[in-house]
């Protein structure tokens, strides 16, 4: 059936529930979809980025003279040439704490000092390599606990965004590296753990990662006194057009934000990204401007928060899971980006599906001198259930009791509160957990002399 | 910010029967304009390959949160859902003014025809949703409604542990998931593998290096993600069978929710294998057998 003979009232059969191939996917395995990464427009020019080499440093100079004379070389630019255009050139979705480019002092290795524009980006590229930049260095804290208690401190005070109501309290708050606290507490944990059978504690660590998304961040601006139009690789046009006007003190209906299709992003091309600094160099070249990451350079701008975590348990003699204290640590980086959206809506989550009746969360989002941490596919409940279910399977095994019929004892059901006090509603039929999909849930060995196989099973539940 | 957040959306019916959907969800491999496409086509009875999604454009698509944490699905997906819907019934009320009877099978640019003499007009849809919300209180983090729903998984490992030198080979991984009644299945069931794939690297071996601030390893030829030879010998990514009562058309998000279970799905695996239990990730072979040799009384050292 042809689009021309459809009918009001006609039927075409459900389209809801098709197993349709991907509309685009033609265009794709044929080269043929738009991607900001290969995008070019006339007269543009590519900027490259010079980036700090300390981690935590007041900058005492920077010395450009020999890349500006860099044959081919349009502009090079630090921040005092960026205040020129944008004032106060601070952004980020929950803070305001992150720099167009390092201000007076440098929070990373690999933090943006500088640009390069050129027409040929190679021509960018080798004259980066003559920008020289001295630094007095100060002591830096890469440690999620150390930052907890450190008395070096990543940013002079906290600077919310004013979006979020839980920030506001957090404004020109000093000597802290506490982005910030969430805390959740039902019943009463300490009475709880006093009359428990039996109490665990353990603690869990995860590591930084990244999301490596196949096309790398890549932002085009191309300013005009009438307005401005951003092509960027981004998951967020909406945030990044109202972020823009912000910066510009523009209304947004000046702020043009085109979105191709994006070559993964998984969180990482969330809020705003490189869409302030190419709006700033488009604006002191006049010239459309194009920033396009490399793989290298991905390291340096956004991945996933390390965690601390630290559970407690109170088990009854029945198998029941009493009391869950929790606190987890999250490694944010040295600028807050998404960090402090983590910490409670996922922090919220920490204690599992699973029906207890009293917890207590505390969860912290952290500075620290390494690259930002934000959101990535899961904006923090991987790291959380990692450290509740691996928490869980160790209590089973200790009292002895099946791993599956642990959890099948304390999960939360159909109408029945969870730790926030939002009641269970559509919870999948615990016919599920009688058996695994393909058969017995239960361990194995293999007759491999110098190996073993087993089989353990985690659930998770989260928030949306 | 997930919850609750804002997505607006656009159907436009053209005089010719045509649909155009403009939606600020951003196609970013995961499939969202092809299921948008089928929310839209459901509610039109039209196929789903015929309508046409907008590329993205402030200027022009209407304002979207974000494509984030498993939201669009429901959040944009009830915007699209409600703006398809709004379309139909001004075609329904056109139907009437122009003087079908109810229930009328009129092709739609018949319909055009009549109204406006030739091939001219548009018929514009629109659709908004946030879902309701309460915020935690400040003091104790308690809300009666913190959610529009919830993500629920559940995931098995089958692991073989070398305990000779610690490496761990994944025989089978099985990814259970509730997520409703599923939009497009396939799309579903890639959505679920590609999650605990990518999830898999960040258990086993992926480890940004720190060295003073320093990332040692930063390039893809020193920070490895999983590759085919990586991928466990078999995969089985199931859906239960579910209706999100809330939901558009009963379903809700995927993209996330594969990825929770397997990091401690694959440790509880060690465990269970070797009697070792590790508490930090990667599980690269160097904890494994560090593990497992502390357990024998022979620790290794450090270099």
């Amino acid at each position: 059936m042809t689009t021309t003979e459809a009918k009001v009232g006609a039927q075409v059969g459900h389209q809801v529930g098709r197993s349709l191939p991907r509309l685009e996917s033609r265009d794709k395995v044929t080269g043929r979809a738009e991607y900001v990464h290969t995008m070019r427009l006339p007269g543009m020019l590519h900027a490259k980025l010079f980036r700090s080499t300390v981690a935590h440093g007041r900058i005492k100079s920077i010395d450009t003279s020999a890349a500006k004379n860099f044959p081919g070389v349009a502009h090079v630019v630090t921040i005092a040439d960026i205040r020129k255009v944008i004032p106060d050139p601070y952004y980020g979705p929950a803070f305001h704490d992150q720099p167009i480019l390092a201000d007076g002092k440098v929070r990373f290795v690999g933090e943006p000092v500088a640009a390069v524009l050129a027409a040929d980006p190679h021509v960018a590229e080798e004259a980066v390599q003559l920008i020289t930049a001295e630094y007095e260095e100060l002591p830096a804290v890469f440690d999620e606990v150390e930052a907890l208690t450190a008395n070096t401190y990543i940013h002079d005070e906290l600077k919310p965004a004013g979006t979020f109501a839980d920030l506001k309290h957090l404004k020109g708050v000093r000597n802290t590296n506490v982005a910030l606290d969430y805390r959740l507490r039902r019943g009463d944990v300490d009475k709880a753990f006093a009359s428990a059978a039996h109490v665990f504690e353990h603690e869990f660590k995860t590591q930084k990662v990244l999301h490596l998304s196949f096309e790398p961040h890549a932002t085009i601006a191309d300013y005009k006194d009438s307005g401005v139009t951003l092509y960027t690789a981004s998951q967020g046009p909406s945030f990044v057009r109202t972020e823009i006007a912000r910066l510009l003190g523009w209304p947004e209906n000046k702020v043009r934000v085109k979105v191709p299709y994006l070559g993964s992003g998984y969180g990482s091309k969330l809020y705003i990204k490189l869409e302030a600094l190419a709006l700033a160099l488009s604006m002191i070249s006049r010239r459309p401007v194009k920033i396009a990451l490399t793989f290298e350079e991905l390291f340096y701008q956004i991945t996933r928060h390390p965690t601390t975590f630290r559970i407690k348990s109170g088990i009854d003699k029945n198998g029941r899971i009493i009391a869950r204290k929790c606190e987890v640590l999250w490694n944010g980086g040295a600028y807050a980006d998404i960090g402090p959206r983590v910490t409670q809506k996922s922090g919220l989550t920490a204690s599992g599906p699973y029906d207890i009746e009293n917890v207590s969360i505390d969860s912290y989002a952290l500075y620290t001198n390494v690259t930002p941490s934000g959101a990535l596919r899961g904006f923090g409940v991987p790291q959380l259930v990692w450290a509740y279910e691996s928490h869980t399977d160790m209590i089973a095994r200790a009292l002895n009791i099946d791993p599956i019929e642990f959890r099948r004892k304390n999960l939360l059901r159909e109408g029945r509160p969870h730790a926030t006090g939002t009641v269970m509603k559509d919870a999948p039929s615990t016919r599920y957990w009688t058996s695994s999909p393909s058969g017995s849930m239960r361990s194995r060995s293999t007759a491999a002399p110098a190996s073993s196989a087993a089989a353990a099973a985690s659930v998770s539940a989260s928030r949306r | 910010m997930i919850t609750p957040t804002t997505s607006v959306a656009i159907v436009n019916v053209s005089a010719d029967g045509s649909v155009a959907l403009y939606c600020g969800t951003i196609d970013m491999g995961q499939g969202s304009d092809t299921t948008m496409a089928q929310m839209v086509g459901e509610v039109l009875n039209v196929p789903a390959e015929s309508v046409r999604v907008v590329q993205r454009d402030t200027d022009v698509t209407p304002y979207d949160m974000g494509t984030l944490g498993s939201r669009s699905l429901f959040h944009m997906g009830h915007a699209v859902r409600r703006a398809a819907e709004d379309a139909r019934e001004k075609l329904k009320a056109l139907a009437r003014e122009v003087g079908e009877p109810e229930g009328s099978n009129i092709p739609i640019p018949a319909l055009f025809v009549k109204k406006y003499g030739m091939q001219a007009g548009n018929v514009i849809g629109t659709g908004i949703y946030k879902p309701d919300y309460i915020p935690p209180a400040p003091d104790t983090g308690l809300s009666a409604n913190i959610t529009a729903f919830w993500m629920i998984s559940g995931t098995g490992a089958e692991v073989e542990v070398d305990t000779e030198t610690g490496h761990v080979r994944l025989l089978k991984l099985v990814s259970v998931l509730d997520i409703g009644t599923p939009i497009n299945p396939k799309i579903v069931e890639t959505q679920i593998s590609g999650a605990a794939i990518m999830q898999l690297g960040f258990t086993m071996f992926e480890k940004m290096h720190i060295d003073g601030g320093q990332v040692t390893n930063a390039s893809l030829a020193d920070y490895k993600i999983p590759g085919f030879h990586d991928v466990p010998l078999t995969m089985e990514n199931l859906c239960v069978d579910t209706y999100q009562s809330n939901g558009p058309f009963g379903a809700k998000g995927v993209g996330e929710v594969a990825t929770f279970g397997v990091s401690p799905a694959i440790a509880n695996a060690i465990d269970d294998a070797c009697g070792v239990r590790l508490t930090e990730l990667p599980l690269n072979p160097e904890a494994v057998l560090r593990a497992i040799r502390a357990k024998q009384g022979k620790p290794l050292g450090n270099e």
